[in-house]
């Protein structure tokens, strides 16, 4: 035993050392959020609670092509159409069950009408199944009460894709090919212009 | 007509070796061993058109890119199918086609399965270098069922071949010229056509389309399922695409099934009955017996403040078991009879003749085929010495003699009847003798238009000339029993005497015998159909005489089996049997039954001189109904139960071709309905309480077990074949009070009584109609689309008069599906040898 080690020991220094930095700690600001005193505010692109967008006239914008359904790899997503008064195709259900989504964003990525889109809305916990099965109406009530809290646009501001360029095979829905499309700071200069 | 040997080529596709029989197209090759190369214009039923362009590959030491579909085989030869040559050519190809495709996918409902679509996908063609205006036509929705978006056809042309030269329609065409080229009926009217739909299966794009399918669902939502048809005896496998326990849609796929994609009107459209709202859900009793079979007692009331109640299954079945026994000890077992469903499954008919022969003990139990499939088939069978066997798919094809005799094949067997109008395509000789102008006496090589019902005589003459002539295999036919007596029984029978019976000239009857003659190997196809009235079984007989005169075995003679599970039907007991009553007994003859107990059949609807029925029905103490919907004759029941409908059950049809096709259970039934097998099965067990209620495995392997040792028997069969002379006669004379000759069939679009719950065919055909000659109709003024009242002396009905000149003159032509005009409220019913047309008069309204 060296003597070091016996004046480590004896004036106890690790500890000292350690105790320092919780020391210092209580006169720092603290990391923890106080959920749900406070709430933080998402990042952009943040996949939360899924929403239908409105046309102006107020309807959904989504036509019923079924491409979030086909994409959807646990198959949550329900379409109903038929054909209405004037022959045009009708949405009569759209249904997500959000229980069963694991909030991939490929609905978001497939719908070429961007009528379907990921808000940044997270609290929605319920104590039944049916709450959280998400009817047509639900879901363009969660589509009012992003917009209402977003000014912003939500295609560019907060989704970002991660390309739109979709010219060529080579690049159609192929993400491993994301290198020869164009980059995502380049699409939002191109947004912001 | 023997095939010739065939050689075979050795070539290689995309470095692998493959054979293939000389003639075939490269692109067929292909296909047919699993290399796919994309095509829009070709499909195996038609010509070879190689008008898209798509299919071309690069043989090596060519000079240029062919068309595989046009290109035959040739041995040593080396063809690439994915070079980058080809390649690049059908990007532009494809490039080409879209320069005016509408790119309105999310809303087109092809999407997910359009040819287009995923060689676009495949090939990176979706950013042209070419741009042109689109198209902005407006979306023909006018026809029924069908609808037509001429903005997404890419003119392959198929649809127009289809329907011409394959189904023999030519309802639509290529109008226009260069851009203005669309898919689109003569003059751009509205399409009327027979709605087969097979232009729908044949378009690979979006530009035809089934309105009951519209916007209602997407492709990758559906899961397929392979049923046989419910419709007729062709047994056609159908795809059924289901979403949510609901059938959406129906179509042909190529390779499946002997119809190989080939689907008529009422497979591709008809499969919506089960959906009706009119099915039946509850069993229903009468509120009297429902109250005496409790505890209240009720007065004595007429049929009308006696109305249906839904009751219980436990309550209606102890009630007809009780009541059948009660009049089982009443008036002995003989008293009850029971009529078997030519549609319903094996297990089903399998399990209502347990039910009567061994719970009741009664032998009673026949169906409709008595007027139908089984008069052939005795007829036959006392000439031939055996049951006639099921028919071959095929014989047309391998025939170059076709005789049809007063049989419209393409509307009861449309697919069947497709393999005549190929036959006929290929070089075989087509000759029709029917008084009605049918799609096949419109292809046909020659059509003799005979006087209704003559075609006994029609026959008979040719009989007189084959032996005058001494045409006939003398080995064969002069060693038979009989010979003798028709040859002296038709020795005054000339060709003149036939040709003022049938309405012919003698010297067509003449050289038609001599055609017959002649052909190397000719088949005589005759449909045997309850509903159709100008034939007796004196015609079947006739046919087989001839036949056999020939020294042809019982192959020649196609004799298609009605409905999807006649055979079957017969095969597991339902027929009359030695001591057993007919329904020809059961249904006319008064005081034959005291109950009665109906599955699935409308015989108010679909048998002939309804009135007859409906007093013999009227006379009996308990009739019991059991089928899919409130029918007339269920209206006037004491019970009526809920039977579950095809697509609902599990069990087995056999074809008229003789397959064993399996049934799946696909959907559920409405409320409370049960298959009609278990519905026995109870009822056996509250007859007999040690009978052992049987689950659906033990009465299936049963039922088979049956139907397989009956059609093996079939099979083996053979009695002593014999001459059978017969002469026509006519049940009805036309005279001066009722002068007109009626014919009744079945149409294309319906079959019984049951497809009027189609909405699908309903669109296409939703009216009784009464079709009459356009000499008959100026002479008696009669506007087309007035309604007329036609009476015989045994009813009469209403409906609209339709003037065409498919009806010769003095004779008119009446469907008989449809319960608001009854038609077989005039026909005649004649189990013997008579032709059982009837004589009626028009009245106008």
């Amino acid at each position: 035993m060296g003597v070091k080690k016996i004046i480590k020991t004896v004036f106890m220094l690790e500890i000292l050392k350690g105790m320092s930095l919780t020391f210092r700690a209580l006169f720092r600001r603290p990391v923890t959020r106080q959920y749900p005193k406070h709430k933080r505010e998402p990042f952009a692109g943040f996949r939360g609670l899924h929403a239908l967008t409105r046309r102006p006239d107020g309807d959904a914008v989504c036509v019923g092509c079924g491409l979030c359904a086909a994409i959807c790899p646990s198959q949550c997503i329900k379409i109903y159409t038929s054909e209405g008064a004037d022959h045009k195709k009708v949405v009569d259900r759209y249904e997500i069950e959000v229980l069963r989504c694991l909030y991939c964003g490929l609905c978001v990525e497939a719908c070429p009408f961007k009528a379907v889109v990921m808000t940044d809305i997270y609290e929605y916990s319920s104590f039944t199944r049916q709450e959280l099965y998400m009817t047509k109406d639900k879901l363009l009530a969660n589509w009012d009460r992003f917009s209402e809290k977003r000014k912003k646009t939500y295609f560019g501001s907060f989704w970002k894709p991660l390309f739109t360029d979709f010219s060529g095979s080579d690049k159609q829905a192929k993400l491993q090919d994301v290198s020869k499309a164009k980059k995502h700071e380049d699409i939002y200069l191109e947004a912001g212009k | 007509m023997k095939m010739k040997e065939e050689k075979i080529i050795n070539f290689m596709i995309n470095d692998m070796p493959v054979k293939a029989k000389e003639g075939t197209s490269v692109l067929r090759a292909a296909l047919d061993n699993g290399i796919y190369i994309p095509h829009f214009c070709y499909d195996k039923r038609l010509e070879v058109y190689g008008g898209c362009r798509l299919c071309l590959v690069d043989i090596k030491g060519g000079r240029k890119l062919v068309t595989s579909c046009t290109t035959a085989v040739q041995e040593g030869m080396e063809v690439y199918t994915e070079t980058p040559k080809v390649i690049s050519a059908r990007k532009t190809v494809l490039e080409l086609l879209l320069v005016h495709h509408p790119l309105d996918c999310p809303v087109c409902d092809k999407a997910g399965e359009c040819q287009l679509q995923d060689l676009a996908f495949k090939y990176g063609a979706s950013e042209g270098r070419f741009s042109a205006q689109r198209k902005k036509d407006p979306e023909r929705l006018d026809a029924p069922v069908v609808q037509r978006n001429t903005n997404r056809c890419i003119l392959c042309g198929k649809c127009v071949k289809v329907c011409y030269e394959h189904q023999g329609v030519g309802a639509i065409e290529l109008i226009g010229r260069g851009f203005k080229t669309k898919v689109s009926p003569a003059f751009e009217e509205t399409l009327n056509c027979e709605f087969c739909g097979q232009c729908i299966d044949a378009c690979p794009v979006g530009a035809l389309n089934s309105s009951y399918y519209r916007h209602v669902s997407r492709a990758w939502y559906l899961k397929d399922h392979d049923m046989p048809c419910p419709y007729c005896g062709c047994g056609c496998i159908t795809t059924l695409s289901m979403r949510d326990g609901k059938i959406v849609r129906a179509k042909g796929v190529e390779g499946k099934g002997q119809n190989d994609g080939n689907l008529c009107s009422r497979g591709r459209y008809g499969f919506d009955f089960i959906s009706s709202p009119q099915r039946l859900t509850k069993p229903l009793m009468r509120k009297d017996s429902l109250y005496s079979n409790n505890i209240v007692s009720s007065e004595g009331s007429t049929c009308n403040d006696n109305p249906f109640i839904e009751t219980s299954w436990d309550e209606a079945l102890d009630f007809i078991a009780k009541k059948m026994s009660q009049i089982a000890s009443e008036h002995g077992h003989e008293k009850i009879g029971a009529i078997g469903s030519q549609r319903c499954t094996t297990e089903d008919n399998f399990m209502l003749q347990k039910f009567i022969k061994e719970s009741i003990g009664s032998s009673n139990v026949d169906s409709a085929a008595l007027f139908g499939y089984e008069k052939a088939s005795r007829s036959f069978e006392s000439v031939f010495g055996q049951r006639l066997r099921h028919i071959s798919w095929d014989a047309p094809l391998s025939a170059d003699f076709m005789l049809v005799v007063e049989s419209d094949i393409t509307s009861l067997l449309p697919v069947w009847g497709l393999k005549f109008l190929e036959s006929k395509r290929k070089g075989s000789r087509l000759v029709v003798a029917d008084a009605k102008k049918t799609k096949l006496s419109r292809h046909s090589s020659s059509w003799l238009r005979i006087t209704p019902g003559s075609g006994t005589a029609l026959i008979n003459g040719m009989i007189n000339v084959l032996i005058r002539e001494e045409l006939y295999n003398k080995s064969a036919a002069e060693d038979v029993a009989g010979f003798i007596e028709l040859r002296s029984s038709l020795k005054e029978f000339t060709p003149d005497v036939a040709a003022k019976a049938s309405g012919v000239t003698a010297d067509e009857i003449v050289n038609l015998a001599r055609e017959y003659a002649s052909a190397k190997e000719r088949i005589i196809a005759i449909t045997a159909c309850a509903s159709e009235n100008t034939k007796s079984s004196s015609l079947f007989v006739a046919a087989a005489n001839m036949a056999m005169l020939m020294g042809d075995g019982p192959e020649s003679l196609q004799v298609p089996a009605e409905h999807s599970n006649t055979l079957s039907m017969i095969a597991s007991g339902v027929q009359a049997g030695v001591n057993g009553k007919n329904a020809y007994e059961m249904l006319y003859q008064s005081n034959t039954l005291r109950a009665l107990y109906i599955v699935g059949e409308d015989p108010l609807v679909m048998m002939p001189d309804t009135t007859a029925v409906e007093n013999n029905l009227k006379s009996l103490d308990f009739l019991v109904v059991q089928d899919i919907f409130m029918t007339d004759t269920a209206k006037m029941a004491d019970v009526v139960l809920p039977a579950a409908a095809w697509a609902e059950k599990e069990g087995h049809f056999i074809s008229a071709t003789g397959n064993v096709q399996k049934l799946e259970k696909i959907c559920s039934s409405p409320g409370e309905a049960k298959p009609d097998w278990e519905v026995f099965s109870m009822l056996i067990k509250k007859m007999d309480s040690r009978a052992g209620l049987m689950s659906f495995s033990d009465v299936s392997m049963e039922a088979q077990l049956k139907a397989s040792s009956f059609m093996a028997r079939l099979e083996r069969s053979k009695g002593r074949p014999g001459f059978i002379p017969v002469e026509l006669t006519i049940a009805e004379e036309p005279d001066s009070q009722y002068p007109f000759r009626l014919v009744t069939s079945t149409i294309l679009q319906h079959s019984g009584s049951f497809s009027m719950l189609s909405k699908n065919l309903d669109a296409i055909a939703s009216e009784p109609y009464i079709q009459i000659n356009s000499a008959d109709a100026s002479r008696l003024s009669i506007n087309p689309d007035a309604f007329i009242e036609i009476s015989s002396r045994r009813g009469s009905a209403v409906a609209k008069a339709v003037v065409s000149d498919e009806v010769p003159e003095g004779t008119l032509f009446a469907p008989v599906h449809f319960s608001s005009a009854r038609i077989n409220a005039l026909t005649y019913a004649a189990v013997d040898g008579r032709v059982p047309l009837a004589a009626v008069k028009i009245t106008k309204i």
